[in-house]
C-alpha cells in the first residue's frame, strides 16, 4: 500500500499544477514551528488532535474516578474510600465523562474530520476553534485544582439544589464547579455554533443537503441542540452561582424561590444532553456501516429523518427524570408519551444498520465488531429505558442502581462502542497507520463481555432495592455477590478499554502505512492523503453523489461544470498570499464566495488566559484578579479584531462585488460567515431570555407574587429608547446598503446616543422597584432579566463603537460594513427582546 | 441496474473502490451537478418547490408538536393552580388544529414528493434516487406521521390519568 499519495483523480487535467504556486500555498497554510508557532497555531487539524489528546485524557481520569468507587463496594462495609472522597467521585466522574470526555470528544473528531468529509479547508472560525479548545482545557483543569485544595465538589454531577446551596456545600466546591463547568459549556457552545456553520456554509460545491454524510447530518442536529440544551445549564448555573454568593434567592423557598425550578433547569440540558452525545455516534454508525457492509445505507432519508426527529423530540422528555417530585399526574402522561416515542427514531436507525449489513457483504473488521457491540448494548439500554418511561415502573425504581444499570448500557453502548469503533475507522487517517486488527478483535470481545458482567448485575441490585449514591452498604441483603461480580467486571472493562492505547503505540511503531483510503470508503476526508497536511484540499472537489469516491469516475469538474470551475478559479491551488476557502448555498452546495481566512495568532490562547483569570477572580471575590483578567479578555479582542495585511491582500486580490463569472470576497452582510455567527449568538441569547422568563413564570406561582403592580416609569421611557434605537439602526443599515455615507454616521451616532440612553431608565426600571434580590424571588428574576438587558445593550455600543471607528476612518472598506451589519442585528433584537420583557414584566401583572 | 464492487480488505490504496457504474446509462462522466432551479445540459431538473413548502414539509410536523407539547403542558399547569377544573378537554381539543395541521404538512410533502417523482425518471443519469427536495420531502412524511401521532397520545393522557397531582392535608 502506497502511502501519503493523492488519489488516481490526480490524473485529471484539473488538477495540473504549477509546482512553485503548490509550495507557495503549503507554506501559507503551513504550521509555524516553537512554542510560541504551537500556541499560535489554528489550523483544524493540529487543534482537533489536541482536542482529542485532551479528551481521551480526561476520559482516563474519570474512567479512573469509577473503579476507585466499584472497588469501595466490591464488598460491604468496606472502609477504603471515606464517604465525603466517595462522593467526590462520584461527582466528578459524571461531570468528568458528560463535559469534559464526551462533548469535547465529539467536537474534536467532528473538528478533524468534518472539514475533509465536506470538501473545504478549514473550518469558518479557526480562531474560535482555538479559543475553545484552550478554554476548555483550562475550564477542565479549573474544576480538578479543586482537588489540589480539598474542597473537590460533592453534591454530584447534577448538583440538586438545596444540597449544593452555600448552606448545605459550604467551601468553594460547588464553586469551582459551577464556574468550570460553565467555562467549559461556553467552550463547547462556541465550537457547537462553529460546526453548524461549516455544515450549512462551506462544503464542495455540489454536495446538496441530500448529498451529505449522515455524520455532518448528525452534527447540524447535535450543534443545534447545544444551542437548545446548553444555554439553560449556564443559566441556571449562574442562577445558582448567584444563590451561592447571596446575591439572590431563586431557590430558596422562604424568600419565594424553588429548589424544583433547578431540576427543570438541569433536565431540560440533561436529557437532551444524553442525545447530544448520542447522535454524533450514530453518525459515526450511519459512516463505518455502509463502508463494511460494502454497499450504500438503507433508508438514508429515514435515518437523517430520525435524527432530526430524535433531536426535537428529545426536549421533550426531560421531565422524566422528575417522575417522582409530585407533578401533575396528566403532565407525566405528555412526558411519559414523548419518553416512550423516541423509541421509533431510534429504532429506524437500527433497523436500516441491520438491513444495510443483511443486505450486503459484510467484511468483520474491528470497526464493524464495534457497531455489532453498539447495536446489541444499546438496544438492551433502549429496552430498559422504555421501563422507566413508564411512570409506575419508574417510581418502583427510581435512584435504584437499575437506573445506573440502564443509563450506562445506552451512555457506554449508544456512544463508547461507537467512539472505539470510530477511532478503529478514522485513526489510520490520523495517524497513517493502521492499527492491529488482532488486538482490536481481542479488546472488542474483552470490553463487549466485561461491560456485561460490570453491568449487567446492577439491574438485579436495582430491583433488589439497592439505592445509588450510597458508599456502602451492610452484609446480607442479597447485594454482596453481584456487587463483587460488577466491580470484577468493572475492572476487566477499565482495562480492556485502555486496551486502544496498546494498540496506537504499536500501530505507531510497527504498524502498516494506511495509504489514503485503507477501507475502501465512498466520502471524501478518505480523499487526501494519510494523515492529511495543513493545507488540505488544494483542489477543491466537486460532489455529485453521497460516496463520491465510490461513484464519481472523477472528482474534477464535468464539462457542464466549467463555468463553477471559472468560478473557483482563484481557489484552485491559491490564493497563494492568503488563505483562501469556497463559501456555498445552504441547500445546493453552489459556490456563492470566497472567503479569507486568518492565519496563526496567538490571540486566542490569551483570551483563554483572560477567561480563566477572570473566573478565578469570581470564585475568589478578588478584583485584583478580576481586573486583570478583564484587561486581558479587551486587549486580546482588540488584537483579534484588528485588521491584518492577508485582509487587505484578500480584498485587494478579489473585491468585495460579485461580477459576471467572478466570486465576490464573504467581507459583509448575509454572505459572510461572520453574520451566521451573528445569528447564532442571538439564537444563545434569546434562549437564555428565554429561559429567565420562563424561570419567571415558574416562580410566578410563589406567595406574593408579584408583590404590587411594578411601577412603570422608567421602563416606558426605555422602551421608547428602544423603538427609537430600532428606527436609527434601520436608517445607518440602509445607509450601508446604498452607499450614503451621510445617513449612515448620522445614523450610527444617533443609535449609539439612543443605547447609551437606553441604560439608564432600564437600570431605574430595576431600582424604581426598591426591591433586595436577596430578599425575594421576585426582585431576583426581575433583576437578571433587566441585567441581561443591560448587557445587550452593552454588546450593541460595543459594536456601534467599530462601525463607527470605520465609517469615520475608512468609510469604503468593506469590513466596516460587516460590522455596521452586526450592529444591525443586534439592534433589533434589542428592540426586540426589550418590547416582550417591557410586555412580561409591566404589563402582564397589571392584568393579573 | 447497478454493479457495485468495493472491498474493505483489499484493493489498491487510493481514492476510492471500483466506481459504481449505471449499465447503459453514461453514468457519472456526464451527470451535471443536479439543482432543483438550474436547467443543465439538455437534462430537465427536478422540479423547484417553494422554500416556504419545502420548510413546512420538512420540519412543519416538528415544530407543532414542540408548540402544542409546551401549550398542553402550560394548559395543565394553569388549569391545576389556578383551581379552574382540571382543563381535561381543552388538553384533548387541542389534539384537532394540531393533529389535523401536522397531518396537513405530510399530506403537502407526499404531493409534492408525487410531482417530483413523476419527473424523476429524465434524471437516471444520477447515481441517486431524487434530488434534494425529493429526499427532504421523504423525510417531512415520516416526520409527519411521527409526530401526528404524538401530539394524538400526549392530548388523550388525561383519559388515562388524572389531571392535578393529588392534594393532601
Amino acid at each position: 500500500m502506497e502511502t501519503g499519495t493523492a488519489p488516481r483523480f490526480d490524473t485529471h487535467r484539473y488538477f495540473v499544477v504549477d509546482e512553485e504556486r503548490s509550495r507557495e500555498f503549503e507554506r501559507v497554510w503551513g504550521a509555524a514551528g516553537g512554542i510560541l508557532g504551537y500556541l499560535r497555531e489554528i489550523n483544524n487539524i493540529p487543534i482537533a488532535q489536541r482536542y482529542i489528546f485532551a479528551s481521551f485524557a480526561f476520559f482516563l481520569v474519570g474512567g479512573a474516578f469509577a473503579l476507585l468507587m466499584r472497588t469501595q463496594l466490591a464488598v460491604p462495609e468496606n472502609d477504603f474510600l471515606d464517604p465525603r472522597t466517595y462522593n467526590q467521585l462520584f461527582t466528578m466522574h459524571g461531570t468528568t465523562m458528560m463535559f469534559l470526555f464526551v462533548i469535547p470528544f465529539i467536537e474534536a473528531v467532528a473538528n478533524y474530520f468534518l472539514p475533509l468529509m465536506l470538501g473545504t479547508r478549514d473550518l469558518p472560525f479557526p480562531r474560535m476553534t482555538t479559543l475553545a479548545l484552550w478554554t476548555y482545557i483550562w475550564g477542565g483543569l479549573f474544576i480538578f485544582t479543586s482537588f489540589l485544595f480539598g474542597v473537590a465538589p460533592e453534591a454530584g454531577w447534577f448538583a440538586y439544589v438545596p444540597l449544593s446551596n452555600r448552606e448545605f456545600s459550604p467551601g468553594l466546591g460547588m464553586d469551582f464547579w459551577d464556574i468550570g463547568l460553565s467555562v467549559a459549556e461556553i467552550a463547547a457552545m462556541g465550537a457547537g455554533a462553529e460546526l453548524l456553520i461549516a455544515v450549512l456554509r462551506m462544503r464542495a460545491p455540489g454536495q446538496a443537503l441530500h448529498r451529505l454524510p449522515i455524520f455532518a447530518w448528525a452534527m447540524i442536529v447535535f450543534a443545534f441542540m447545544i444551542i437548545f440544551a446548553f444555554t439553560p445549564l449556564i443559566v441556571g448555573t449562574l442562577m445558582l452561582e448567584l444563590d451561592r454568593k447571596a446575591l439572590t434567592s431563586f431557590f430558596v423557598p422562604e424568600n419565594g424561590g424553588d429548589p424544583l425550578l433547578w431540576q427543570h433547569l438541569f433536565w431540560f440540558f440533561g436529557h437532551p444532553e444524553v442525545y447530544i452525545m448520542f447522535i454524533p455516534a450514530l453518525g459515526m454508525v450511519s459512516q463505518i456501516v455502509p463502508v463494511f457492509a460494502r454497499r450504500p445505507l438503507v433508508g438514508y432519508p429515514l435515518i437523517v429523518m430520525a435524527l432530526v426527529a430524535i433531536g426535537f423530540i428529545s426536549f421533550g422528555l426531560w421531565v422524566h427524570h422528575m417522575f417522582a417530585t409530585g407533578l401533575s399526574p396528566t403532565a407525566l402522561g405528555f412526558f411519559a408519551a414523548a419518553s416512550l416515542l423516541i423509541a421509533i427514531p431510534s429504532g429506524v436507525q437500527i433497523f436500516s444498520w441491520i438491513a444495510t449489513i443483511w443486505t450486503g457483504r459484510p467484511v468483520w473488521k474491528t470497526p464493524l465488531l464495534f457497531v455489532a457491540g453498539f447495536i446489541l448494548i444499546f438496544v438492551m439500554g433502549g429496552v430498559t429505558g422504555t421501563m422507566v418511561g413508564s411512570v409506575p415502573f419508574d417510581l418502583q425504581v427510581h435512584d435504584s442502581f437499575f437506573v445506573v444499570a440502564h443509563f450506562h448500557y445506552v451512555l457506554i453502548g449508544g456512544v463508547v462502542f461507537p467512539f472505539y469503533a470510530m477511532l478503529y475507522y478514522w485513526l489510520p487517517k490520523v495517524t497513517g497507520r493502521l492499527l492491529s486488527e488482532r488486538l482490536g478483535k481481542w479488546q472488542f470481545w474483552m470490553m463487549l463481555i466485561s461491560f456485561n458482567v460490570a453491568f449487567f448485575p446492577m439491574h438485579f441490585l436495582g430491583l433488589l432495592g439497592m439505592p445509588r449514591r450510597v458508599y456502602t452498604y451492610e452484609a446480607g441483603l442479597g447485594w454482596d455477590t453481584l456487587n463483587l461480580v460488577s466491580t470484577i467486571g468493572a475492572w476487566a472493562f477499565g482495562l480492556s478499554a485502555a486496551l486502544i492505547v496498546v494498540n496506537v503505540v504499536w500501530s505507531l511503531k510497527r504498524g502498516k502505512p494506511a495509504g489514503a483510503n485503507p477501507w475502501n470508503a465512498g466520502t471524501l476526508e478518505w480523499w487526501e492523503p494519510s494523515p492529511p497536511p495543513n493545507a488540505q484540499f488544494k483542489f477543491i472537489p466537486f460532489v455529485r453523489s453521497r460516496e463520491p469516491l465510490w461513484d464519481q469516475e472523477t472528482l474534477g469538474p464535468l464539462p457542464e461544470e466549467e463555468h463553477e470551475e471559472r468560478l473557483m478559479e482563484p481557489l484552485r491551488s491559491a490564493p497563494t498570499r492568503w488563505r483562501g476557502a469556497l463559501v456555498v448555498s445552504v441547500l445546493d452546495a453552489r459556490p456563492i464566495a470566497i472567503v479569507q481566512m486568518p492565519r496563526s495568532t496567538i490571540w486566542p490562547f490569551v483570551m483563554s488566559v483572560g477567561f480563566v483569570v477572570t473566573f478565578a477572580g469570581l470564585l475568589l471575590e478578588n478584583l485584583w484578579i478580576l481586573g486583570p483578567g478583564l484587561a486581558i479578555i479587551g486587549i486580546s479582542i482588540i488584537g483579534w479584531f484588528w485588521p491584518d495585511k492577508d485582509q487587505d491582500a484578500a480584498i485587494e486580490e478579489i473585491g468585495t462585488e460579485p461580477g459576471p463569472g467572478k466570486l465576490p470576497l464573504a467581507v459583509a452582510g448575509p454572505i459572510s460567515n461572520g453574520w451566521w455567527a451573528m445569528l447564532v449568538f442571538l439564537l444563545v441569547m434569546a434562549t437564555a431570555l428565554a429561559t429567565f422568563i420562563a424561570s419567571y413564570f415558574y416562580l410566578g406561582d410563589g406567595p406574593g407574587w408579584p408583590p404590587v403592580a411594578p411601577p412603570a416609569r422608567s421602563a416606558t421611557l426605555a422602551t421608547l429608547a428602544a423603538a427609537l434605537l430600532a428606527a436609527t439602526t434601520y436608517l445607518f443599515a440602509r445607509g450601508v446598503r446604498r452607499k450614503n455615507l451621510r445617513a449612515r454616521r448620522i445614523g450610527l451616532i444617533a443609535t449609539t446616543a439612543l443605547a447609551l440612553a437606553f441604560l439608564f431608565p432600564a437600570y431605574g426600571a430595576w431600582t424604581e422597584l426598591g426591591l433586595r434580590a436577596r430578599e425575594s424571588a421576585y426582585a431576583s428574576a426581575v433583576v437578571t432579566i433587566l441585567g441581561f438587558e443591560w448587557l445587550m445593550a452593552l454588546v450593541m455600543l460595543v459594536l456601534l463603537g467599530g462601525a463607527i471607528a470605520w465609517a469615520f476612518t475608512k468609510p469604503k472598506d468593506p469590513r466596516g460594513d460587516g460590522i455596521a451589519f452586526l450592529a444591525e442585528l443586534q439592534g433589533y433584537f434589542l428592540a426586540a427582546s426589550w418590547a416582550v420583557v417591557f410586555v412580561i414584566l409591566y404589563l402582564l401583572p397589571r392584568l393579573w | 441496474m447497478v454493479r457495485r464492487a468495493r472491498d474493505p480488505d483489499g484493493g489498491p490504496a487510493r481514492g476510492g473502490g471500483e466506481r459504481e457504474t449505471h449499465v447503459g446509462v453514461d453514468a457519472g462522466r456526464r451527470a451535471p451537478i443536479p439543482r432543483d432551479d438550474a436547467p443543465e445540459g439538455g437534462i430537465r431538473p427536478e422540479r423547484r418547490v417553494r422554500p416556504a413548502t419545502l420548510a413546512f414539509s420538512f420540519l412543519g410536523s416538528a415544530v407543532l408538536w414542540a408548540i402544542h407539547f409546551n401549550l398542553v403542558y402550560f394548559l395543565n399547569t394553569l388549569f391545576c393552580s389556578g383551581g379552574w377544573g382540571s382543563g381535561d378537554v381543552v388538553v384533548m381539543l387541542t389534539a384537532v388544529p394540531f393533529g389535523a395541521a401536522s397531518a396537513a404538512s405530510g399530506i403537502v410533502a407526499y404531493r409534492k414528493w408525487r410531482e417530483l417523482r413523476a419527473g424523476r425518471s429524465l434524471r437516471t443519469g444520477l447515481v441517486e434516487h431524487g434530488g434534494r427536495s425529493s429526499v427532504l420531502l421523504v423525510m417531512g412524511i415520516a416526520a409527519s406521521v411521527l409526530f401526528t401521532l404524538l401530539i394524538v397520545l400526549e392530548s388523550f393522557a388525561p383519559i388515562y390519568v388524572p389531571s392535578c397531582p393529588e392534594v393532601r392535608p
